[in-house]
């Protein structure tokens, strides 16, 4: 049988491709890595440049920061520094601040004491009127604080706030005390001036008792119108000088009128107690009143008596007087013989001493002393010599001061005989001079150690000097006299320890053989007075040598000038004191 | 007046006041400084944003061509679908024909053999075409499994280029977004420059009236002298 092949095809399929499909999706797969390869590195980009942002921005915020900081550290630098030189600064103030106050105290109080000094001796001349007087010394004494706030020195506040304050209170103290002290004197000057008026009418009131309410009245009037017209017076001051004037015034114009009435009648006033004048009187002031009435009573009968006992020591004055006119008139000296001439006269003039006071004690004495003298003077006969004892008492009294010899005594005693003529009349003439000499205690005293140094101390000495210390007193009372007279009396006039002394050379030719030897032989002093209780051999006024010659309340005439001595050592310079 | 504690207060005072014044213009300047370097900080972190949007484009140009890509691949996979039913059916076309030419030798073996076409002739021939309606069936189906999977693949693709697209847009529209933070941030930068000459104004204003307290300081510590 034929065989007839056929084509065959084989197994036919299709098949299909994954090659596109993957390579495809590994396309798609690959592009989306390269691209988030790309957005990847973007990404870190945007990372790095926000991280660079992220420091660009931190740089800045510590720029800032730096900014601030810088700003804060120079601010605290600067507050430093300002802190340093306020501090610096505040040091140095407050030094200069206590070194200005310190000199500026001194210069402060020697500013108020000057000015102090200023007014003192500008208101103690100043007229109490004068309203110019005050403000014309504010206005220099503002010109001299103005001058120490300026010139003193006072650069630094609290040195200029401290003269501020310290010239402020200057001024203010100096505005109130000129008005004060011109108030002051103001016041004074019219209670001075007001009180004469006071004065005057307390002396009418005394003697006018009657016209005490005139005289009060008197006192208002007047005292209202000198406060009103004075310039300088201040309220205060008017009110208490119208105190000082009417109320004292007036209490003493009432007292016044009481003691006049107490001294007119001895008996205290009605009207003491009226209660009109009870504000001027009060209750010790009028038993004090009541006391006086009694002591005028019996101060009223004293001077009665008194007045009797003046009657006859002026009655004795007198009659001593009218007999030293007496001598005087009707007496003289014959020069050649030393004799008394007697004018008849002197025996009537001495029987009138006794008739023309009839009341004084000693007159009839004078009178029959004063004749019986003349009679014994008419006796030529007679032999008189000079008594010893009586010439002795006669120059021992010569200078006592409680019975001195008189010229009375000298004409008794050569009445009696126991003085001769010549004698007598060379003491009537110390007499003469002795009442023209001050009478203090240290005259005496010096003529007393003359008369020793004279007279000597021994009988014979005595004997042999007789009569020398009356020559030697009438001449040195002369020469002291003439002296004193003509002003050129030296200190040491009375001084025995001083050779030079008047005093001394006067007694020269007079001093007794021992004195004598002792001066020349320069020995010590021979006066019996001690020199020495005031250790001033200068010293003219020669004090006693006992404490029991001084008692408190001597006046001593020194070469200083007078002293009173106050007692207790008197040797002791502290316990004499002047007397002016 | 005079010399005083006041007078060195003052003095103090005024050195305190010209130096706070220099102080302060210092700070000013160096605080306008750190400002403008950040407001430089600033617009460099703007042009961080900027490229972060740039970043996210790039993302979204990746997206869409991966997406094209996908897109791609999807129509390959179509195609092989469309490869593949032409593939069954021309394999189930010959399975066809070698059924035909099967019992067609059966046939004509069958004949030349002088068989009768039935018994097991016929048995034999209908066997073969059951063995073809088979292995056509088979093939058939094969195809069709092979055709349905590259459907699910191109479906897939498909499904991956939407997303990528999709991804894209957003990517764009966030770029977009980061975009306007960027301009934000450098108007922060010019306001912090704004703020950085206020600054230095305000300090330099500080410092001129620390230098007049500090004149006026000196002045009245010279007029405590007089």
């Amino acid at each position: 049988m034929p065989n007839i092949p056929e084509f065959d095809a084989g197994s036919l399929a299709l098949r299909p491709s994954e090659t596109g499909v993957e390579a495809r999706s590994g396309t798609a797969r690959r592009i989306g890595m390269f691209f988030n390869q790309k957005a990847g590195a973007e990404e870190t980009l945007a990372r790095e440049t926000e991280r660079m942002a992220g420091q660009t921005q931190q740089l800045g915020r510590e720029t800032s920061q730096l900014g601030a900081e810088k700003g804060a550290a120079m601010a605290s630098i600067g507050r430093a520094i300002g802190s340093g030189v306020e501090a610096a600064g505040d040091a140095a103030v407050k030094y200069l601040d206590h070194e200005q106050i310190s000199k500026g105290s001194a210069d402060f109080t020697k500013l108020m004491m000057d000015k102090t000094q200023q007014w003192n001796d500008t208101v103690k001349n100043a007229d109490p009127n004068d309203t110019t007087v005050g403000p014309k010394f504010l206005a220099s004494l503002n010109q001299d604080l103005e001058d120490f706030k300026t010139n003193g020195g006072f650069v630094t506040e609290n040195g200029q706030k401290w003269a501020e304050a310290h010239v402020d209170a200057l001024r203010q103290h100096m505005a109130e005390k000129t008005q004060g002290d011109m108030a002051s004197l103001a016041g004074e000057a019219v209670i001075v001036n007001h009180q004469k008026t006071i004065n005057q009418l307390s002396a009418t009131v005394h003697g006018d008792p009657a016209s005490i309410d005139f005289a009060l009245a008197a006192l208002k009037s007047s005292s209202e119108g000198v406060i009103a017209t004075s310039p300088n017076m201040t309220g205060t001051e008017a009110g208490k000088v119208r105190m000082e004037l009417q109320q004292k015034g007036a209490e003493a114009i009432v007292k016044s009128a009481a003691i006049g009435y107490i001294e007119k009648t001895g008996k205290m006033p009605a009207w003491a107690t009226d209660p009109k004048y009870a504000s001027y009187v009060n209750g010790p002031e009028l038993q004090m009143l009541e006391k006086a009435a009694k002591v005028q009573a019996k101060s009223d009968m004293l001077a009665d008596k008194q007045a009797k006992l003046l009657q006859r020591q002026t009655d004795d004055l007198q009659v001593h007087a009218a007999a030293t006119k007496t001598l005087s008139d009707n007496v003289t000296i014959n020069p050649q013989t030393n004799e008394p001439i007697i004018n008849p006269k002197f025996f009537k003039d001495a029987l009138d001493i006794a008739r023309k006071n009839p009341d004084a004690p000693s007159a009839a004495a004078t009178a029959r002393t004063m004749l019986d003298w003349g009679e014994s003077q008419q006796n030529k006969e007679r032999k008189v010599a000079t008594d010893a004892a009586t010439v002795a008492d006669i120059d021992a009294r010569m200078f006592s001061t409680d019975n001195p010899i008189t010229k009375m005594d000298i004409l008794r005693a050569e009445a009696t005989g126991k003085l001769t003529r010549s004698d007598g009349e060379i003491r009537a003439k110390i007499i003469d001079q002795r009442d023209k000499m001050p009478s203090d205690p240290q005259f005496k005293l010096a003529m007393d150690g003359a008369k020793q140094l004279i007279e000597g101390r021994t009988a014979g000495e005595k004997q042999l000097q007789s009569g020398k210390y009356a020559a030697f007193m009438q001449q040195f009372l002369g020469d002291y006299q003439r002296l004193k007279a003509e002003g050129t009396l030296p200190p040491n006039a009375l001084s025995l320890r001083d050779p030079n002394s008047l005093l001394n050379k006067s007694m020269e030719a007079y001093k007794s053989p021992m004195a004598q030897a002792i001066s020349g032989n320069g020995g010590i002093s021979a006066t019996p007075f001690s020199e020495r209780f005031t250790g001033e051999q200068s010293s003219g006024v020669q004090p006693p040598a006992t404490t029991t010659k001084y008692n408190a309340g001597d006046v001593v005439n020194t070469s200083e000038g007078p002293r009173r001595f106050k007692g207790g050592n008197f040797r002791d310079k502290k316990n004499w004191e002047p007397v002016s | 007046m005079a010399l005083s504690s006041t007078t060195f207060s003052d003095i103090g005072g005024a050195v305190s006041d010209i130096f706070a014044g220099f102080g302060a213009q210092a700070q000013g300047a160096l605080q306008r400084q750190g400002l403008d370097i950040t407001a430089a900080g600033t617009d460099i972190s703007a042009e961080s944003t900027q490229i972060t949007a740039q970043s996210l484009r790039t993302k979204a140009q990746g997206d869409i061509a991966e997406a094209q890509n996908y897109d791609l691949a999807a129509n390959l996979a179509k195609e092989n679908s469309a490869y593949t039913q032409q593939s069954t059916r021309i394999q189930q076309f010959q399975e066809a024909r070698k059924e035909t030419q099967t019992i067609g030798a059966q046939r004509a073996a069958v004949g030349g053999a002088g068989f009768a076409e039935g018994g097991s002739a016929f048995y034999l021939m209908r066997d073969s075409a059951n063995q073809g309606a088979m292995a056509q069936g088979v093939i058939g189906l094969q195809g069709a499994i092979t055709e349905a999977g590259f459907n699910e693949q191109a479906q897939s693709f498909t499904t991956m280029a939407e997303t990528g697209r999709a991804t894209a847009a957003s990517e764009q529209d966030i770029a977009s977004q980061t975009d306007t933070i960027s301009g934000q941030q450098r108007d922060i930068a010019n306001q912090q420059r704004a703020l950085g000459i206020a600054t230095q104004q305000a300090a330099d204003e500080k410092a001129q009236g620390d230098f007049w307290g500090a004149a006026l300081k000196g002045v009245a510590a010279v007029a405590t002298l007089f």
